[in-house]
């Protein structure tokens, strides 16, 4: 048991008196909160657009107000010539689209066939051009709508009936967990996880550092003990404090929360462990902890689906204890989540908590029965 | 090497008194200077040749994080979203919307179910991402002249799979809508032509300029590679430094610390100058990642190592061991990528955090990769974000030279 306390003890006074730990527990905090800050604004606004209007007819006109009332987009305020100009300016990224509408545009409407807008957006950067592509496309589709609809009028359809002709399949759209499908609900989470997740393998392989190492086993596990509390603690602060801070709040009870924080910190140190007991050289296994660790955010599936990773990789992805932890917060950050709901995380929880505890098992024996001479050299 | 650096030092003991002297002792101050950063890039090489360990990371992260996320993201698209469709109507109208919405890339229907629990908790075990419900009365209402209305719940967590799976809904019911559409016209005595143009008279070419797959992939790897650079840089040199003091070999007293860690940043320039060559000649086309220009990215690399040369030498300096590198750094380089504009436009930014971003060079490299990597591979497009490195560059060295002088002990030199 003072085994125990006193790694508790040493392992909590390296955390906060040590200065490279105060820098390192510092530098969650600060930058977990800026990562946030970067997506407070939670929707993408005015995006610079220009309309070369080159028909300056009615219906050209009414479609310049439309793209101008839209929040999405701006206006861009000098007037651009011609589509070279337009072009440089993409280029540069200080436009993100353009809307080219050429002078034949109303009168061919008028004849009875196809006014076309030409619409150029900057692609490079798949945020905006979604983004933008969205904004424009509703509202050029709704100046057609409304042409069509008075034609449709003219025909003598009913007012309450003609939007039918229009549009005889609508579409009604409910975005589950992120009703405004914003920024911050989809990356604050995953960015200050990522950070803590980083932060405790770090700390927990560093308890492989010869100098850091404690005498003991029964002192390490403390120290194992003490990181666990101390970022259990931390994680709490992050979904009581820096998440609402986003206007986000975990909508589960907070046992659950509570639970699978701790669940995947504990895992988090038992994957460093295993790491710290299979090799034998305390500065590769930091760097494989570390390279593992790095790649977790992406390879967790927050980004970017499992489903679409190389079979190798999305195996490796199942192994590291951010990834359920990912999808466990997803359910029960959005929405009222029971332990039932969660069952599958928990599983494989279980999983890769077996796979840890044999993995440390088996480096533990190898080191004491299989290769003595490494371990007295360390 | 500590007897050729006693004689450089030896020079500067002689006394100048007058400004043609002063200025003398300045050349010769540089000589010295010069002189002091070719020996300690000699002995950087044969600490590299020694220590296996700095080698390592000196190749590893610069062949290992390039491919293995190239690897990752080497399905470029997130495509065939699970789906889950309930068709309550089950009428030809209601089956071909669903044959349609199938037939999209974005979309793969894996369940069809008749229960609208089963379909929400597909989604909430994300076995979904997206359930489209069509009603009894679907069709019905269509054939009555009215509107039919098809309900989708879609997770909107996951932007990167939203984005794929929602606009192909849209677009099957477009087309949906101009087929029904047309009816209504050709029953007013047109013909099919006229009808066609009469739907939807004001149609929308859109081009994505410069990347018209709009891909993930491709959209975020040119940036993680300046990511990985700058790690690369900054972790070898403390690393080097740290294993250095350890040993018992780094020079605590030079006379010329940032000279000493010049030479030192010169040795392991080396090996990232292969190692952005191997990230540009050899990953990019082998994975198909957009590039414009080759050898314009590579000045941009190039620039972007030299600007994060102060940097490394103030974190090298200040590095008390082999490990201090991977214990701190690693906290940093996410956050710096997310707020650097790559990803989120900086204008949508806090203004605060903003002028914090523009202070590290992974900023203007990261915009200036984007041109480079998918608009043009003119460099005058981007002189400004080199200009922007310059200055970051004179501002570090400044800083440099100030806080590494102001940290090295005072005492003579062991030379």
């Amino acid at each position: 048991m003072n085994g125990l306390w006193r790694g508790f003890r040493d392992q909590t006074r390296r955390l906060f008196l040590t200065r490279r730990y105060q820098l390192m527990i510092a530098l969650l905090f600060c930058m977990s909160s800026l990562s946030m800050q970067a997506y407070h604004q939670k929707l993408v606004f005015q995006l610079p657009v220009a309309v070369i209007d080159q028909d300056n007819s009615r219906i050209s006109r009414t479609i310049r107000t439309f793209i101008e009332s839209t929040p999405e987009v701006a206006l861009h305020a000098e007037e651009i010539q011609d589509l070279d100009e337009a072009r440089e300016l993409l280029i540069r990224g200080s436009l993100a689209a353009v809307v080219y509408i050429p002078s034949e545009f109303s009168s061919k409407i008028k004849k009875g066939t196809k006014g076309e807008i030409l619409v150029l957006i900057d692609g490079a950067n798949i945020l905006v051009a979604k983004n933008v592509y969205k904004a424009l496309s509703k509202s050029i589709g709704v100046v057609g709508a409304g042409i069509q609809l008075t034609m449709v009028k003219k025909y003598g359809v009913p007012k309450d009936r003609a939007m039918s002709k229009v549009l005889p399949v609508a579409v009604y759209e409910n975005f589950m967990f992120n009703p405004y499908a914003n920024y911050s609900v989809y990356l604050a989470p995953i960015l200050i996880f990522f950070q803590l997740h980083v932060f405790v393998l770090i700390v927990a392989i560093s308890l492989f550092v010869p100098a850091q190492r404690p005498d003991t086993t029964t002192e390490l596990i403390g120290a194992f003990q003490a990181i666990l509390f101390w970022a259990l603690l931390i994680g709490l602060l992050f979904f009581y404090l820096y998440l609402p801070a986003e206007g986000i709040f975990a909508q589960s009870g907070f046992h659950i929360v509570l639970l699978a924080l701790g669940v995947f910190i504990l895992l988090d140190i038992l994957m460093a462990a295993a790491i710290g007991s299979l090799i034998p050289s305390s500065f590769l296994a930091m760097e494989v902890t570390v390279v593992l660790g790095m790649l977790s955010m992406m390879l967790s599936g927050l980004t970017w689906p499992t489903d679409m990773f190389p079979p190798l990789v999305r195996w490796v992805s199942e192994v590291i204890p951010f990834t359920p932890f990912a999808r466990g917060f997803r359910m029960f950050l959005h929405f009222p989540t029971g332990l039932a709901d969660m069952s599958d995380i928990y599983v494989q929880f279980g999983q890769q908590f077996l796979v840890f505890i044999f993995l440390i098992g088996f480096g533990a024996a190898a080191k004491r029965f299989l290769f003595p001479r490494i371990l007295r050299s360390r | 090497m500590r007897a050729a650096m006693r004689k450089l030092i030896n020079i500067q003991k002689n006394s100048f008194s007058s400004l043609a002297k002063k200025i003398l002792m300045g050349f010769r101050t540089l000589g010295i200077w010069f002189g002091l950063v070719k020996i300690s890039l000699l002995d950087e090489m044969k600490f590299i040749r020694r220590q296996k360990l700095v080698l390592m990371i000196l190749v590893a992260i610069p062949v290992f994080y390039p491919f293995v996320i190239s690897y990752l993201y080497s399905a470029d698209q997130a495509v065939e979203r699970p789906s889950v469709v309930i068709d309550e109507d089950n009428s030809a109208l209601s089956r071909k919307f669903t044959m349609d919405l199938e037939a999209t890339q974005e979309v793969r229907i894996d369940t069809r179910t008749d229960s609208f629990e089963d379909g929400w908790e597909a989604l909430k075990r994300r076995q979904a991402e997206l359930l489209v419900y069509i009603p009894p009365d679907f069709s019905r209402r269509i054939k009555k002249g009215e509107q039919g209305a098809i309900r989708l719940w879609i997770n909107s967590v996951n932007m990167t799979t939203y984005a794929m799976s929602y606009p192909a809904v849209h677009r099957v019911a477009f087309a949906m809508n101009e087929e029904i559409s047309k009816d209504f016209f050709h029953s007013q005595g047109m013909g099919s032509t006229m009808a066609a143009n009469r739907i939807m008279p004001v149609t929308q070419e859109t081009r994505n300029l410069f990347h018209p797959s709009l891909s993930y992939g491709a959209f975020l790897i040119p940036g993680i590679f300046i990511i990985i650079l700058q790690q690369l840089i900054l972790i070898s040199l403390s690393f080097s430094a740290g294993l250095r003091r350890e040993l018992g070999e780094y020079d605590e007293k030079s006379s010329f610390p940032l000279a000493y860690l010049t030479g030192k940043f010169m040795a392991h320039g080396v090996f990232y100058v292969l190692g952005i060559a191997f990230m540009l000649f050899a990953v990019f086309p082998l994975f198909g990642w957009p590039n414009v220009s080759a050898v314009s990215m590579f000045v941009l690399f190039l620039a972007f190592m030299l600007a994060m040369a102060p940097i490394a030498a103030m974190v090298a300096h200040f590095s008390k061991d082999r490990y201090a590198s991977f214990q701190v750094l690693m906290l940093v380089s996410t956050p710096l990528f997310m707020f650097s504009g790559f990803l989120m436009p900086p204008e949508q930014m806090p203004k605060y955090l903003q002028m914090f971003s523009w202070v590290f060079p992974a900023t203007p490299a990261l915009f200036a990769v984007r041109i480079l990597s998918m608009k043009t591979g003119s460099l005058s497009y981007v002189a400004p974000y080199f200009l922007w490195l310059l200055g970051l560059f004179l501002m570090y060295l400044a800083m440099a030279a100030v806080l590494v002088r102001k940290f090295t002990p005072k005492e003579p030199s062991r030379e």
